[in-house]
């Protein structure tokens, strides 16, 4: 749990950056993109110029953009579009009944975010070494869980995964019955 | 094949089987999804696109349409029963919707939001039938040059009709474009950021983009929400299903004008269901004089317009999927990869030798809309049942879907890493009011559009001119020059 508050809590502090830190990626990727991309011919290589160029100047103006100027900024910044003002006002008229709807838990809405998010990735580590024929199930008792459901509903849901990986490999034949791991151990 | 041929041929296969059972097997599984908060049409038709593969192309596309008509029907079940749209083409359902069921007239209005689903959907799609053979003669004059510049135009449009910047939007469809060039170039022997890796060879999927930007991004999206989505007390069986059928059949004008409002706006790339039943909404109140009882307050006018739109867009938005490439929503951005998964490319071919396909699926959509009204009239007070799922539930079962539909398409691990990283990427560039979709798009639309670009310039000898010499293509580049500029001159005006 210890692990999981500080992943939580950085995540947290990170939050303000995150802006930053999309179109600072995305401008590394479209550097490198636009380099590698010099030496290949006309055919091959004139898209990826041309789509990694745009891309280093929107990402490069979305990065600066709190030290342009105002009116470049707003435009860069602001989601009114076409319809998004009539979408508001039409939503607007029901705002009371659908606001406390809306709302999410700002900090524990990362929590939950951050963990679903790490179920994931550490659920298609367990696919690629033991198969997910035997990882879904693990993979969705460990996550209802995590969401404190009583013990029957993990064990239920989890049946219910296994019956559908279990499809993927009887109807469909999708080889997912055993992973690196299982291969080294069986061989 | 002359038009009708291909009609009457359309018309033949779809009442084949086991294409008919297809087609009502995505009614049914689209209703479903379309019902469950969180899922919609996007989401489902993305985790059961891989699941097509072994079926026959019409019976793999029939099935697709099925669940997105049926979604978007689906979506209003959840929207008048929990006040919580299944679909984002229902989120102006609940303003009336909600409190027509907390007045005691939950089944009124799920007998309006299922009347008017079913004529709006008929109406928007008689209509495309009616006007298709215009249509037709228009798409058969596109070359290279016209649908390098389609793609182009339906990339710009993107930002300007959905939520999200200007600027963000382009990125995110650039940012499509450039994923899409991974792997050997189209017309020349080339890897290109394969990093010497076979797996990468073949390119990112976009099945499996799709898969990671729609699933996952909003599976983690939806465990941030706080609450559970059902338990709001209402009694799905109070009210009279007569009483709404005949409520919905007193608002003819309502619902035809909010079908073609639904139509035009399902058209426009990136427009779609959501966009299109906010507009119907506003229009219907609009338009009315002395509303009883108040909008927002369960005006029956009010789902009439949301529902007849939302279905309505179906036939505006397929139309530029299958003629030019470019969906008009997430949802038609699945059904465009399904086209290509089953060896289908939009274009001149579907209204030529394989037009009788086109028609089966636009038919389909029409006598889809029986389904919905059977279903929706008889099973409607059980459906009430889907809604009771929590996300808990709902999360990991479609994560586990989506992962497996990944790995099943290719049985390629780079697919599950692109589900994976994209998802996560996905989710943070929602957060940051990044336009998903224009991504998708970018993705989807990029080796179209790459191709047509350098045989375009291979014509001209590499002169970006030819752009400017033919008419059409030059009406393409002066509306994307125009797109660009609207939200510049907009925000000088203000």
């Amino acid at each position: 749990m210890g692990l999981l508050h500080r992943i939580t809590s950085v995540a947290v502090s990170l939050k303000p950056y995150e802006e930053y830190f999309l179109s600072g990626l995305f401008l590394i990727v479209g550097s490198y993109a636009y380099i590698e991309a010099q030496s290949w011919g006309f055919a091959a290589g004139t898209w990826p110029r041309l789509t990694a160029g745009i891309v280093i100047v929107l990402s490069t103006l979305v990065f600066l953009q709190r030290y342009l100027p105002e009116s470049l900024r707003s435009l860069i910044a602001d989601g009114d579009t076409m319809f998004s003002r009539r979408q508001k006002e039409a939503a607007s008229r029901n705002k009371a009944d659908t606001d406390s709807k809306e709302q999410q838990r700002d900090d524990d809405g990362v929590s939950a975010a951050v963990m679903t998010a790490m179920f994931t990735v550490v659920y298609a580590v367990a696919g690629y070494l033991i198969g997910f024929l035997w990882a879904t199930p693990l993979f969705i008792f460990a996550y209802s869980r995590w969401n404190e459901a009583e013990f029957s509903t993990p064990v239920a849901l989890a049946a219910v995964g296994f019956g559908i990986a279990y499809g993927f490999v009887g109807v469909l034949g999708v080889p997912i019955d055993g992973g690196i791991l299982t291969e080294v151990v069986l061989s | 094949m002359s038009q009708l041929a291909a009609a009457i041929e359309g018309i033949l296969t779809l009442f084949t089987w086991p294409v008919i059972a297809w087609m009502v097997g995505g009614v049914l599984v689209g209703i479903v999804a379309g019902a469950l908060p969180g899922i919609g049409a996007g989401l489902g038709m993305a985790i059961i696109l891989p699941l097509t593969l072994p079926l026959d192309p019409i019976s793999g596309l029939v099935f697709l349409i099925g669940v997105y008509s049926g979604a978007m029907y689906g979506g209003s079940i959840s929207a008048i029963l929990i006040n919580t749209p299944g679909t984002g083409g229902s989120a102006a359902t609940t303003l009336d919707g909600y409190p027509m069921s907390r007045l005691g007239l939950a089944k009124n209005a799920t007998a309006i939001s299922v009347t008017a689903s079913v004529i709006g959907g008929s109406v928007g799609l008689l209509t495309l039938l009616v006007l298709l053979p215009v249509l037709i003669e228009v798409i058969l004059a596109f070359q290279s040059p016209e649908y390098f510049m389609v793609a182009m135009v339906g990339l710009a449009l993107i930002p300007i009709v959905a939520q999200g910047s200007l600027f963000k939007g382009l990125l995110s469809g650039a940012l499509g474009l450039l994923i899409a060039t991974v792997g050997i170039a189209p017309m020349r022997f080339q890897s290109r950021y394969t990093f010497d890796s076979l797996a990468l060879d073949n390119g990112i999927s976009y099945i499996a983009a799709l898969i990671g930007l729609f699933a996952i991004a909003e599976m983690i999206r939806l465990s941030t929400e706080s609450g559970g989505i059902a338990q709001t007390g209402v009694d799905a069986r109070s009210g009279s299903v007569r009483d709404g059928i005949k409520t919905a059949l007193s608002k003819p004008i309502t619902m035809i004008k909010s079908a073609y409002i639904g139509m035009a706006v399902g058209a426009i790339p990136g427009g779609g269901s959501t966009i299109a039943n906010f507009v119907a909404y506003s229009e219907s109140v609009r338009a009315a004089k002395n509303p009883d009882p108040e909008f927002g307050k369960g005006n029956p006018t009010g789902v009439v317009a949301t529902e007849a739109s939302n279905n309505g867009s179906i036939g505006g938005s397929i139309l530029p999927t299958i003629a030019f490439g470019i969906p008009g929503s997430a949802a038609t951005a699945v059904l465009l990869a399904g086209l290509l998964l089953h060896g289908l490319r939009p274009g001149p071919s579907l209204f030529g030798a394989d037009a009788h396909i086109t028609y089966a699926m636009l038919l389909s959509v029409l006598v889809g809309n029986v389904v919905i009204l059977i279903v929706g009239l008889t099973l409607v007070t059980r459906a009430s049942l889907i809604t009771k799922l929590s996300s808990e539930t709902i999360i990991p079962i479609v994560i586990t879907l989506a992962v497996l539909g990944g790995i099943s398409f290719r049985n390629n691990w780079i697919d599950i890493a692109t589900i994976v990283v994209l998802g996560l990427i996905g989710y943070v560039m929602i957060r940051n009011d990044y336009s998903v979709i224009a991504f998708v798009l970018g993705i989807i639309l990029g080796p179209i559009a790459e191709e047509n670009l350098i045989r375009s310039l291979q014509i001209s000898d590499g002169s970006f001119v030819i752009f400017l010499t033919r008419p059409l293509s030059l009406l393409l580049v002066v509306a994307f020059v125009f797109i660009l500029c609207v939200p510049l001159l907009a925000a000088r005006r203000e």
